[in-house]
């Protein structure tokens, strides 16, 4: 029996294997970065939805205004661009808000810029 | 001389006893905090195990607002493990996942290879293989880890090498190298992660224990710039009686799984993202 187990472990293991990446490019932003006011109804209606970014026992807000998502983009300016760009786990899966490819280019030249304000 | 034979015989057989008799308990558990222990479940013995990791305590997700952490569960654990013999031991996990890959469904083997003995073993050896499988929801848009092109996608693996040693009945250590390989990853990653770590127990009181581990992965884009930090936690382990087995931890690990924490861990302890942890442990003779 446990040989059996070892043997089904080994070749589930090596026959499972990929060795694959995704290509993640950085957005073409054409030296013109968004401002805060661009990207806020992505914000707004894909991170600030109920349950999500959105205050309360959420975790750091994103709707409302840009001094409510600033202090986050602050203290975690490589987090943002990590969780939504490179990993892209953020929106979550089962949430309301998906972002499409040009929302996240969108956001992604707005990351580039610096989270500009204005 | 007869008296000179006797016991040199005597110290002989003694030392030979010696020799044989098995340490036990060089953890409490099979798992430290997020590492596993060196230890292995009995021929026919049942775990249940639930374990539970709750939001950042401080920093911007933390605080009054989420009551510590408390009113957010960022890793939740079901599961189950059984001893197919005294030395290897299989195990299914549920776990909600806290990296981008969500909803795992976990596989474990675990098989302790020598077992430390007084006078002839210094150390004791343990591996574990870990297999975990994303069962979350397809993306519709692809360039993010679950678009899922295969399904082989889904998976992911950790193989851990465990050495311990236990030096008193309060006092145990072990170090522990490990290698996580994901089907895919982003291109500015690799497939491929070597981590090492350590753990220790410290016995405090007959039924508690303070117990410590750290994982520390070996990654060029695995840094605090990049917001990537190594996973540790420290603990207390109370041994309620009758296989019954409570941890209470801090952590800024986010996941419950190698799979999950080795290659995601991006929580800071200096920015207040820890958490407050436990789990429990049950064991059943079946």
């Amino acid at each position: 029996m446990k040989k059996y187990i070892i043997c089904f472990s080994i070749l589930s293991f090596l026959l499972a294997c990929n060795k694959d990446k995704i290509e993640i490019t950085a957005a073409d932003c054409n030296n013109e970065f968004p401002t805060y006011q661009d990207v806020k109804s992505i914000l707004d209606d894909k991170c600030g939805t109920a349950g999500c970014h959105v205050g309360g026992s959420s975790p750091a807000s994103f709707y409302g205004n840009y001094d409510v998502a600033v202090p986050y983009l602050n203290l975690e300016p490589n987090g943002f661009k990590n969780r939504v760009i490179e990993i892209g786990d953020m929106p979550e899966v089962n949430s309301p808000g998906q972002l499409t490819v040009d929302e996240k280019d969108l956001l992604d030249c707005w990351i580039q810029g610096g989270y500009a304000k204005e | 001389m007869k008296q000179i034979l006797i016991l040199s015989l005597t110290f002989f057989l003694f030392s030979s006893v010696n020799a044989q008799e098995k340490i036990f308990q060089t953890f409490k558990d099979t798992k430290v905090i997020n590492t596993h222990s060196v230890e292995t479940l009995k021929k026919g013995h049942m775990d249940i195990r639930i374990s539970h990791r709750f939001g950042d305590a401080a920093g911007p997700n933390g605080g009054w607002r989420t009551f510590y952490g408390l009113e957010t569960a960022v890793d939740v654990g079901l599961g189950v493990e059984y001893g197919l013999t005294n030395k290897t031991m299989v195990g299914i996990h549920r776990t909600k996942g806290a990296g981008p890959l969500k909803q795992n469904v976990n596989g474990l083997f675990k098989y302790r290879i020598m077992q430390q003995t007084k006078g002839k073993n210094l150390l004791g050896l343990t591996i574990a293989g870990l297999t975990s499988i994303s069962t979350m929801k397809k993306s519709s848009s692809d360039g993010v880890l679950h678009f899922f092109d295969k399904t082989s996608h889904r998976m992911s693996y950790n193989l851990s090498v465990i050495l311990s040693r236990k030096f008193s009945h309060r006092f145990s250590l072990q170090a522990h190298a490990g290698y996580t390989y994901r089907n895919l990853v982003s291109s500015i990653d690799k497939n491929d992660l070597v981590s090492v770590g350590f753990a220790t127990r410290i016995q405090l009181t007959k039924a508690m224990g303070f117990i410590f581990d750290g994982n520390f992965p070996f990654s060029d884009i695995r840094n605090s710039e990049n917001s990537y930090f190594p996973a540790t936690g420290f603990g207390l382990e109370w041994e309620t009686g009758g296989g019954h087995v409570f941890q209470m931890n801090f952590t800024n690990s986010k996941g419950l799984m190698e799979t999950d924490y080795l290659p995601y861990t991006q929580s800071d302890w200096g920015k207040g993202e820890y958490r407050l942890g436990f789990t429990i442990s049950r064991q059943f003779k079946v």
